[in-house]
């Protein structure tokens, strides 16, 4: 009876598989592979109106495309927040419907110019796009598609579709800025986009129906000396203020800048589209600020004397634009990277919270009012032991000879450590002191960015909150002099505590 | 020795249909793919709390539908192993909406939705200004990444609308689970 239950199930599986598409897989190449799929934008290219003997046509026309796309600011930027996976997708025919190479072509995914009776609007089977990518880019986001047909053409909308014509990369890069920035088109001409509600304006970022300056929702961008509404002369070509048509009406909706991508072909973003993108880039399906975290959960147990690693790591951005703010119970560190090394014995018995606020500071960024450039997160160390002692301090400074004001280690105590020791920058003010004593003895300073001795301090007794194993309060770290002073402090607030053993130590090295 | 038989065959049979297979999932990565930048930590504490267990599977839908008439087909559907993806922000506001009922008519999951219907032409004249056109598709797809839901019966998609909601179509939600 087992058996034939069995069998039963086998056989409702096989017919369900049987009605599954028979979809034929394709072969799939990566463009861009900057990280783990779930952690990820992940964007399919696919290539329609390539034969098989297309196929290294089809890669260099997206390596050209996606090169030209992540070449613009700010996908330049934030271009590892991207993978991007080709498909090579093989039709019968080349080219598309209508199109350089006739009236009918057999493609794999349907391309046809003079899509709704419009000569260059090039259009795809969505269909077959959509699953074609589920096939072979199950984690995809997003679609482009590119034809293989010199004749200029495109569209935007669920799918973005480009011919191979070069012209049409500039308009596949401002489409992405309607698919991915929600943002709107700022030129006058047709368009049939239901009109901005005048009570709660555009839902758009670049386009207001609000004239007054203090209401306009790019405010922070407009200098006070520009006249809102601005007059669109040469005058204030580059100036972020406000002018009059947009969205398709040449009065009563206003624009950011007088030259935008989102109205001119070959222009930049202007500053408002690309704060845009920037913050829409951040609530992108998959992105996370904090993308992983070492350890990973918010509970961590010390029962040895080891330093405890605490680290996060987030998409990388180029230049980096983060800043990292630590805190250990409420108190500020040193430590401006992601990661944060803690000294069990210095931390003192018991539970200690740590906290890691992460910010993007971009410049391209001047209003967050959703705190999307923002994350925090936190740990609750438990610290079981009450016998060790302070080591090892010295690792901290590291490099940076010369340096000003390195700022790996950190203050006081030694109970916080830079984990990797930023060294020193150039030497502003002669000598410098790079790294923090970090639990090495009595607080030893270590100038130019030599290694500072590993000594030994035993922990504080438990109520001796001044001992802490926290930091000294302040944001010195990366301020010459004060640093100094600050790492003079915690040597002094070392050397008091100093007990007979530890001098004992100290007096042998 | 029969039962072994049956359970490889059984494999060979359910494995393809849940896309298991390395082409499709080729540099897909997983929850806990192999290419995610993780840092070794050197010596250190243990975790008192074991990793939470994510649901690393979705089921990713593509839908065609014809809006006039609310006509839905599903082209394809799959399970995939990653998490469904995630946002950060505020919710986002969208002009279309896919729901997915349960057998009692009870909506168990929603989120919102491009609308897939429009497609948008932008051309520029001789000095690079542009101008656009939109069209709107007879048929057009969606693509859904769903939860895995015990009980869910059928996938709607719906076009919001201050005076209620339009149905565009449904479909049925899959019966092959993960």
């Amino acid at each position: 009876m087992k058996a034939i239950k069995h069998w039963v199930a086998v056989l409702t599986l096989l017919a369900l598989s049987a009605s599954a598409p028979a979809a034929r897989a394709a072969q799939v190449e990566s463009l861009r592979e900057s990280g783990p799929a779930d952690k990820r934008f992940n964007i399919a290219v696919l290539g329609d109106g390539y034969r098989s003997g297309d196929q290294a046509k089809l890669k260099t026309d997206a390596q050209g495309i996606i090169d030209y796309v992540f070449g613009v600011t700010p996908l330049k930027q934030y271009a590892q927040f991207f993978n991007v996976k080709l498909v090579h997708v093989v039709s019968n025919d080349n080219g598309a419907d209508n199109g350089t190479y006739g009236a009918t072509r057999d493609t794999a995914l349907g391309a046809n110019f003079n899509c709704d009776g419009i000569d260059r609007l090039l259009c795809v089977d969505d269909g077959k796009v959509a699953t074609a990518a589920a096939q072979d880019v199950p984690e995809y986001n997003f679609a482009i598609v590119i034809v293989n047909d010199p004749k200029y053409g495109g569209s935007g909308g669920s799918v973005c579709a480009s011919s191979s014509n070069e012209q049409s990369f500039e308009v596949l890069a401002h489409e992405i800025g309607h698919s991915l920035a929600r943002l709107a088109d700022e030129y006058s001409y047709e368009g049939n986009q239901p009109p901005c509600n005048q009570q709660q304006d555009c839902n758009e970022a670049n386009a207001t129906v609000r004239n007054s300056r203090d209401q306009i929702k790019w405010k922070d961008w407009i200098d006070a000396a520009t006249p809102v509404p601005t007059p669109a002369t040469q005058q204030y070509g580059s100036v972020t203020g406000l002018f009059e048509g947009a969205r398709y009406t040449p009065t009563g909706i206003y624009r950011p800048q007088l030259n935008c991508k989102m109205r001119d072909l070959g222009a930049d973003y202007c500053s408002v589209c690309t704060e845009q993108f920037v913050r829409s880039i951040w609530t992108a399906d998959n992105i996370q600020m904090v993308e992983s975290t070492l350890p990973a959960q918010p509970n961590v147990h010390s029962d040895t004397c080891d330093p405890i690693l605490l680290s996060v790591t987030s998409p990388p951005i180029s230049p980096s634009t983060y800043q990292y703010v630590w805190t250990v119970d409420g108190k500020l560190q040193m430590q401006t990277t992601g990661s944060l090394s803690l000294l069990p014995g210095a931390l003192m018995q018991g539970q200690h919270k740590v906290d890691v606020a992460i910010e993007d500071k971009t410049a391209m960024v001047r209003t967050d009012a959703n705190g999307v450039l923002k994350e925090q997160f936190s740990w609750t160390v438990s610290v079981s032991k009450s016998d060790c002692l302070i080591q090892g301090g010295g690792g901290a400074g590291g490099a940076g000879a010369g340096g000003a004001s390195g700022s790996g280690g950190t203050l006081a105590g030694g109970g916080v450590s830079g984990a990797a020791g930023n060294g020193g920058a150039a030497g502003a003010s002669g000598g410098g002191v790079s790294g923090g004593p970090s639990g090495g003895v009595g607080g030893v300073v270590s100038a130019g960015g030599a290694a500072a001795g590993a000594g030994t301090r035993p922990s504080p007794p438990p109520h001796d909150s001044s001992g802490c194993g926290c930091s000294v309060p302040g944001t010195s770290s990366q301020l010459g002099a004060a640093g100094l002073g600050a790492l003079l402090l915690g040597g002094v607030l070392q050397r008091r505590r100093r007990p007979a053993t530890s001098r004992r130590i100290a007096r042998r090295r | 020795m029969l039962r072994l038989a049956n359970f490889i065959l059984t494999l060979g049979l359910v494995v393809p249909l849940f896309g298991c297979s390395g082409k499709t999932e080729h540099g897909g990565g997983s929850a806990t793919g192999d290419a995610a930048p993780v840092q070794k930590l050197a010596a250190g504490p243990a975790n008192v709390e074991p990793a939470g267990a994510e649901p690393v599977r979705h089921l990713l839908m593509v839908v065609e539908l014809e809006p006039a008439t609310h006509v839905a087909r599903t082209l394809t559907s799959r399970s995939v192993n990653l998490p469904l993806p995630r946002r950060r922000g505020p919710a986002q506001q969208a002009p279309w909406r896919v729901d997915v009922v349960g057998q009692s008519g009870a909506v168990l999951y929603s989120a919102p939705l491009q609308d897939a219907a429009t497609v948008r032409g932008e051309f520029p004249d001789a000095n690079g200004q542009l101008s656009g056109v939109t069209a709107q598709k007879k048929v057009a797809a969606v693509t859904l990444r769903l939860p895995w839901l015990d009980g869910a019966s059928e996938v709607r998609v719906v076009k919001v609308a201050e005076a209620g909601d339009l149905e565009l179509g449904r479909v049925a939600y899959p019966k092959v689970g993960p």
